[in-house]
């Protein structure tokens, strides 16, 4: 049954002064790294427990939580799992933590019986542009996107059987002028490839609150004798709608489904856009169509 | 929000043109002009298979947490189907006209591949003998008579726990009708049980015949329903079955009586109870994804039930006119027609179910709704723990979360995401149970958390708690009753337990009657309650009367519903404005609002009173960056803001529940979202509270700049368009305070979303609804060992502060020079106010260096929330609600740590 707050205090308690090393090694140690493995088949703690080893240091997951805590030196960090499931062949995972000048959690660190390779591209959700230098967390592993926006994991551990936990993994998004994203994985693994889609980040600064619905819109050609160009839009006979362009040169119409006339003149300059059919086959058809004077 | 591979699935699907035609959870199997009777069981057997491994999928993760309440082991699962053969889209089948009346007789394959082994056909035989008077009387008369070939079909599936339940071929490829049904058996022997319940789901089928209803709420709800009441019919079926395993085979797929009212819900309503997409093709290896789909089958077959209890032959009426001519009851409309009818028909005019006029009531069942409503739905399936309760075990509730995407043709695509689960006490307070419930991670459509709500709370009292689940841009809720179902203390389940939700603080109490017997002055607790009435004549499926009376009031009556229980225990969400009728106007032209209740129906143009081709409305979905048009928005829930454009000024009208006593918590993406006041007076947005992630909520003034942006913007209509002479566009200005109904965008920078809770009316004037007293709670720390104790405590206030406030704090006694605690700045109690986080630093001086301590952390008045301890020597750091323990071994006489305190303002 569930524990009671008591009970998991007194458990982690007791886990944790079983956790308390195990290993050899140097005294000069000052900081910890701590996580919580999980075995991907299970979506659960390793069970019987895995060994995390540091160095020399090694120490066994908390039985209920897959918790560890490890003493280690300031400095590149480099962690190996090691996990005999009780049926199957053992596993072993290692992990680059990086740098590490103090005590650390660093998470859900997931093992599964097969590994596979996580690609996907981080965009920015205004422009659809990608975002090259950002970084991407994933599983335990960390990678930076390229130019193109795109990203490889590799050795990301998985398991066909064990999805639901997989699909669970959280992973986040960190770039320089976007606010943070985090992710979570949809797809399975095809021929040993996860693909994490595209990730987009807003910014913080983007003020601007979104436009208002318009199901068939578009632009103005050419740009300097857009403004104050009027857009009809008939159905049969009859004038419909009427929309003066204004500095973002851009006109938009919210109608139902339909067949209609479009067609835009400058009463200015004098120039007129060609005459043209648009056909809405249902109310969540977006048409977008630019006109351009003549 | 992550687009999972199911939407892949679905286009694929598209693209290979196999999408089956409108027949629910009928399977067509097109043959050709072929009759080669082995290529035809090929093609049958390939695709119930892959049915029946979909559906074991798609129900796998709902079933694996059915387990914590069934009373058994649940048998095997498996949907029983009706195939249909085709020939170039045709059905096989020559005369398909009805001939009611005559009797079916069952054929056994008897030797062979195909014969069952002598005891099961004799079970079946027995099982069919013993039933056909029940289900002649409550399904009426097969639709065609004639003999029936049954055979032996065991195909497997790949999964251990659940099989091909049974299949009913109208016309075998040689002219013939057959059941083919698998031998349910294990290492012990037949399990007649299910067995029993599935041949007679299978029988039924064959009754209905070759015109299925085009929708599953009523196709597989009929048969649902009537497989379970004739199965609990004395006599139905054979004596020597187990009527526990019988009833442990209905609560698995075809009956959930006891959480009817939890589990009604919009998001369940559809045409197809398993989406085309996922149920025709292949799903990602794994087999374990989530959805609503085996909440449709069980709520379908109960609501059928309720109706039943008072008709039990409405079905059959209802059949004997459709199979007159099953096309002219092809829509939603012609059904619900054909419904009321055959009520009328029975009773009168005046034919109520359930106390209501059979469209109301039509209208409260979710699961009947069988309309297609596309766009992003979310849906809570909770149950109580009943077993295995032990130590402080108080309100143990699974909740599952279904969160899934419905698009124009019906195809679903399971969603995957986090949402952050709100828990709001009786007076609408945050508070938490255990770190693993303050987040509920979901995949493939589906999460779950089970927290334990502590006995705290209301002093061992049961008490209401609303549950909301924020996801994307949705809310789900549940009101459950913790405390009121089974505790550790008190393990035997109570039999009649529920909610009232949307009552002024007051002193209530409910009666119940039935026919044979009542309840009164069953007492209500912070809006919950729970009875173990063990009456035998209650727990039976009939009707009930439930009044819930207002004891201070002069046992005034404040609500009266009449319910129809299937049999068992039975638990009840009661709602003060039920059947509320609202009514306002939208503006002509181009307008941005929200509603103010809650409709019943889920589909827009049943609430606005349009037709879907002249309903236009959009709402901005900042996860695309872009806006869903109609039909995509999804249903018009209370708090979400649209865009709409009308014609002519818009008289609306429809029925649903008030939201005007019940804050409205509406789900927030990262980025512009279009949120509505629900409110029927102006709120301020800065007084609004914000909840980000499993942090406590907080004024909406607070987080601007931080977790959400500097300015909302409302939306202003432009002066009329030349042309139509009605306002087309506009402009969106900073607003600060909304109107009610009027929609604003806020912004949101919260990587996690947010969620934005629109209080009561009264909470709105500054009071809280029923005069709550002043808000406080103590708690003692107490650090005892080497026989020596000492005792600190904390806690936090109405009015209380930082500093020293001489109404609460107190400095520490004199010391005398032993074991001793203080709290930064000398004090032996130190309270503070509510609203957000705060640090107690806690010294513990006067320790024996090498001895052993247990430090404790317990009630000493009021009821403490949820809190951490953080002690970094004894490598402690753990949340807890209401009590911790831990011990550590003194290093040195001095000894530090923190308390750390969340609560909501």
């Amino acid at each position: 049954m569930k524990l009671g707050p008591l009970s998991l205090a007194v458990l982690l308690a007791v886990g944790l002064a079983g956790c308390g090393g195990g290993g050899t090694g140097g005294s000069d140690t000052s900081i910890e790294v701590s996580g919580t493995v999980v075995w991907l088949g299970t979506g659960g703690a390793p069970q019987p427990p895995a060994t995390v080893q540091i160095g020399d240091r090694s120490v066994q997951t908390e039985p209920l939580s897959g918790a560890f805590s490890l003493p280690t030196r300031p400095g590149p960090v480099s962690l190996l799992v090691v996990y005999e499931p009780p049926s199957g062949s053992m596993v072993s995972f290692r992990f680059e933590l990086g740098e590490l000048a103090r005590s650390t959690d660093v998470g859900v660190l997931p093992i599964g019986r097969e590994r596979v390779t996580a690609r996907g591209r981080v965009v920015d959700a205004g422009t659809s542009q990608p975002v090259a230098g950002a970084r991407v967390r994933f599983a335990g592993r960390e990678a930076a996107t390229s130019a193109d926006g795109s990203f490889v994991l590799v050795e990301v551990a998985y398991d066909p059987d064990g999805l639901n936990a997989f699909f669970g993994l959280e992973g986040t998004v960190d770039a320089s002028g976007y606010l943070p994203l985090t992710f979570t994985p949809s797809s399975p693994a095809v021929r040993g490839t996860v693909d994490l889609g595209d990730l987009a980040l807003s910014r913080p600064g983007e003020d601007t609150p979104p436009p208002v619905p318009a199901n068939l819109f578009g632009r103005i050609l050419p740009p300097e004798r857009a403004e104050g160009t009027v857009v009809e839009l008939s159905s049969g006979e009859s004038v419909i709608r009427r929309f003066t362009v204004g500095s973002d040169r851009r006109y938009g119409f919210f109608v139902p489904a339909g067949t209609y006339r479009l067609r835009a003149f400058h009463p200015r300059f004098g120039l007129s856009a060609p005459e043209e059919i648009v056909t809405l086959e249902s109310p969540d058809q977006v048409i977008a169509r630019d006109l351009t004077l003549r | 929000m992550n687009r999972p591979a199911f939407l892949r699935i679905a286009l694929l699907a598209l693209a290979l043109g196999s999408l089956a035609g409108a027949r629910a959870t009928t399977l067509t199997v097109e043959i050709g002009s072929g009759r080669d009777r082995r290529t035809i069981d090929a093609a049958v057997e390939s695709r119930v298979v892959l049915f029946a491994r979909n559906a074991a999928a798609l129900t796998h993760a709902a079933r694996r947490a059915q387990r914590r309440s069934l009373r058994r082991e649940p048998p095997p699962f498996g949907l029983p189907v009706t195939v249909l053969l085709t020939d170039r889209g045709r059905i096989v089948g020559g005369d398909r006209s009805s001939r009611q009346g005559e009797t079916i007789t069952l054929a056994f394959a008897s030797v062979g591949p195909l014969a069952f082994p002598p005891a099961y056909r004799g079970l079946l035989q027995e099982v069919f003998e013993a039933a056909r008077p029940t289900l002649d009387a409550l399904f009426g008369p097969p639709a065609r008579g004639g003999s029936v070939l049954v055979t032996n079909f065991d195909a497997r599936i790949g999964d251990r726990d659940a099989v091909v339940g049974g299949i009913y071929l109208p016309d075998n490829g040689s002219g013939r009708p057959e059941i083919r049904f698998p031998v349910y058996a294990d290492a012990f022997g037949f399990k007649a049980e299910t067995a029993a319940v599935n041949f007679l789901h299978c029988v039924l089928l064959a009754y209905w015949g070759a015109d299925p209803i085009p929708f599953d709420a009523y196709q597989e709800g009929f048969v649902r329903a009537v497989t379970a009441r004739a199965a609990r019919t004395p006599g139905a079926l054979p004596r020597s079955l187990d009527r526990s395993a019988v009833e442990a085979v209905l609560e698995a797929t075809y009956d959930c009586s006891p959480y009817y009212d939890w589990w009604n819900q919009r998001a369940l309503g559809a045409p197809r109870f398993i989406a085309p997409n996922l149920r025709d093709l292949p799903l990602p290896p794994g087999g374990s994804v989530g959805g609503p789909y085996l909440a449709r089958y069980l709520m379908a077959g109960t609501a059928w039930q309720k109706v039943l209890v008072e008709y039990p032959s409405f079905i059959a009426e209802f059949r004997r006119t459709y199979h007159r001519s099953p096309a002219a009851f092809r829509s939603e409309t012609q059904l619900l027609a054909l419904a009321e009818s055959t009520l009328t028909g029975l009773a009168g005019p005046n034919a109520t179910v359930e106390g209501q006029r059979f469209s109301e009531w039509h209208a409260r069942q979710a699961i009947l709704q069988a309309r297609l409503v596309p766009g992003v739905r979310v849906m809570n399936q909770p149950f109580p723990v009943l077993d295995g309760l032990s130590g402080s075990d108080f309100g143990v509730f699974v909740i599952q979360t279904h969160w899934f995407e419905t698009d124009a043709r019906g195809d679903e695509t399971l969603l995957a995401g986090r949402g952050f689960p709100i828990f709001w006490d009786p007076r609408f307070g945050r508070f938490s149970t255990s770190a693993q419930d303050d987040r509920m991670d979901l995949a493939g459509g589906y999460g779950a958390i089970a927290p334990n709500f502590p006995r705290d709370l209301a002093a061992g009292q049961p008490y209401r708690v609303v549950v909301d689940i924020p996801i994307g841009d949705r809310t789900a809720r549940s009101v459950l009753p913790a405390g009121a179902v089974a505790t550790a203390a008190q393990p035997t389940p109570n039999t009649f337990f529920g909610t009232l939700l949307g009552f002024p603080a007051g002193t209530y109490a409910v009666n119940v009657s039935w026919p044979g017997g009542s309840r009164t002055g069953l007492p209500v607790t912070e809006f919950a309650f729970g009875a173990a009435i063990q009456d035998a004549d209650f727990l039976r499926a009939q009707r009930l009367t439930v009044t819930v009376v207002r004891v201070d009031a002069g046992n005034q009556v404040v609500l009266r519903r009449q319910v129809n229980k299937g049999p068992g225990p039975l638990g009840l969400d009661l709602r003060s404005a039920e059947g509320f009728q609202a009514s306002g106007s939208l503006s002509s032209g181009l307008s941005a609002f929200g509603l103010l209740a809650e409709p019943f129906a889920a589909y827009a143009p049943d609430v606005l009173g349009t037709t879907p081709e002249r309903t236009l409305l959009a709402r901005w979905n900042p996860a695309r960056n872009r806006f869903d048009f109609f039909p995509n928005t999804g249903s018009l829930d209370p708090g979400l803001g649209f865009f709409g454009r009308f014609d002519a000024p818009r008289p609306i009208g429809f029925f649903g529940r008030s939201t005007a006593r019940v804050p409205v918590t509406v789900a927030l993406r990262p980025g512009w979202n279009l949120v509505a006041n629900p409110r029927s007076t102006p709120v301020d947005l800065a007084r609004l509270a914000v909840v980000v992630g499993s942090a406590p909520p907080r004024p909406y003034a607070e987080l601007v700049g931080q977790a959400l942006g500097t300015e909302a913007f409302e939306f202003a209509p432009g002066p009329p368009d030349p042309a139509s002479g009605l306002p087309e566009t506009g402009t969106l200005r900073p607003v600060s305070r909304l109107q009610p109904g009027q929609a604003v965008y806020v912004r949101v920078f919260a990587p996690e979303g947010a969620a934005l809770v629109f209080g009561t009316e009264l909470e709105g004037s500054g009071s809280r609804s029923g005069g709550a007293p002043p808000r406080h709670w103590r708690a003692n720390l107490r650090v005892v060992g080497a026989g020596s104790s000492a005792l600190a405590q904390f806690g936090r206030a109405s009015g209380a502060t930082r500093g020293f406030d001489p109404a609460w704090d107190a400095e520490l006694p004199p010391s005398a020079g032993g074991l001793q605690i203080a709290f930064a700045g000398g004090l032996f109690r130190d309270v503070r106010g509510f609203g957000g986080q705060e640090l107690f630093v806690a010294r513990v001086t006067g320790l024996v260096p090498g001895a052993r301590y247990r430090v404790r952390v317990e009630p000493a008045a009021g009821h403490p929330l949820r809190f951490g301890i953080r002690d970094d020597r004894a490598r402690v750091d753990l949340w807890a609600y209401g009590q911790a323990e831990y011990s550590f071994a003194a290093s040195a006489s001095e000894h530090v740590l923190v308390v750390t305190s969340r609560e909501q303002p």
